[in-house]
């Protein structure tokens, strides 16, 4: 439920970019109604009461038998995933990912859906600069919630007249690198933007390179081992720590590579979770706390 | 602080529910993902929380449109 009301965020900027949004699952229109007037849900939820819209994408989660959670409409459900359509209906980008709880903050669907770079919140920003480089460490959303994947942005200023070189560059160089570490996080794989190539006709060489501000960014997501579900957080935020490494050169001679870190203090916020889950953490920590066993 | 009551699943994920629960099993690496980028996806003509009918194809934007779906917006 947390994804619906994160995409209600961004639901009227992709309609001015001319996007529809909709959202699919076995759910009743009855549901929908109520959950639409409660969580203020103006996009399109739709109701595939039996599913046939389900198995025709072939997205129908098999782990579960036909009887089972009944009730709860269990059976039938989806692998949960997002599409993202062109006019014609024919697929440009997906994101699925294996573990039920994971999925993409409503700023990281925005930016995948325009292929833009994320906007970054106002709030949670760091800056860093030495006498050459400086760097801007942002987050696409206001908090970092569980499994919910944000996006971290790294902004490294090239100063006009120099360059940094890229990967792939050739052995003797030493490209721009990131190292990004955190308690509790679980950090995604770099994207790059594409680099320059900087044709070197003395050595006979040609090296991809970066000049004036680079965008790098890096999905990021707080993880159990700090926030859990049906649980008060018990940390406010937590620290991400950005480290850039650079040699920057022009077109005849490079100085030493240089480091420079920036420590984002990350604001920790809850799930908008059903209230099933808090009763059933109460009911489970109240039964532990009266016999002083565990329930397994 | 005392270990708080739950279980832990293959990905280090913390549930208060048991991890052997229907809606907890997890698919393999390969699950299905439906169609593949480059094709056009199935017809969807469904009833909104509002009664109406809606036809995706037929409602997508000027740019297309993003579709998700998920599995329950009560649980």
């Amino acid at each position: 439920m947390t994804q619906l009301v994160q995409l209600q965020q961004v639901a009227e900027e992709l309609a001015a970019n001319g996007l529809a949004l909709y959202a699919i699952s076995n759910d009743p229109v009855e549901i929908l109604a109520e959950f639409a007037a409660d969580n203020g849900i103006t996009y399109s939820l739709l109701s595939d009461a039996d599913s046939a819209v389900i198995k025709s994408f072939g997205i129908m989660n098999q782990l579960i038998e036909p009887d089972e959670g009944r009730s709860m409409r269990w059976h039938g459900i989806a692998y949960p995933g997002t599409y993202f359509l062109d006019a014609d209906g024919v697929v440009t980008d997906k994101d699925f990912h294996r573990h039920h709880a994971r999925r993409s903050s409503g700023a990281t669907v925005l930016a995948r859906a325009l292929g833009r770079p994320v906007e970054l919140d106002g709030d949670v920003v760091e800056t860093a600069a030495n006498d050459e480089l400086s760097m801007r460490v942002g987050l696409s959303d206001d908090a970092l919630r569980l499994e919910v994947i944000s996006t971290l942005a790294i902004d490294v200023d090239i100063p006009e007249g120099l360059h940094a070189y890229a990967p792939g560059s050739p052995e003797q160089f030493s490209p721009l690198d990131v190292t990004v570490v955190g308690d509790g996080l679980r950090i995604g794989d770099v994207r790059w933007p594409e680099a320059e190539q900087l044709d070197m006709t003395e050595l006979d060489l040609v090296a991809p390179v970066f000049s004036r501000t680079v965008r790098l960014e890096v999905p990021i997501t707080i993880t159990s081992d700090v926030v859990r579900l049906g649980h008060e957080i018990t940390a406010e935020a937590v620290d991400i720590t950005v480290s850039v490494t650079a040699q920057l050169c022009d077109d005849v001679s490079c100085g030493l590579p240089q480091r420079l870190s920036a420590v984002l203090s990350t604001p920790l916020a809850r799930l908008v979770e059903p209230p099933g889950i808090q009763h059933y953490v109460e009911r489970v920590e109240a039964i532990e706390a009266e016999t002083g066993q565990s329930v397994s | 602080m005392a270990e708080a009551a739950g279980y832990y699943d293959e990905f280090g994920f913390y549930s208060p529910q048991p991890t052997d629960r229907a809606t907890r099993r997890q698919p393999g690496e390969d699950h299905p993902t439906g169609p593949e980028v480059g094709t056009r996806v199935p017809a969807i003509e469904l009833t909104d929380q509002s009664g109406s009918l809606v036809n995706v194809q037929s409602t997508l934007g000027a740019a297309g449109g993003v579709v998700m779906f998920h599995r329950s917006a009560y649980w």
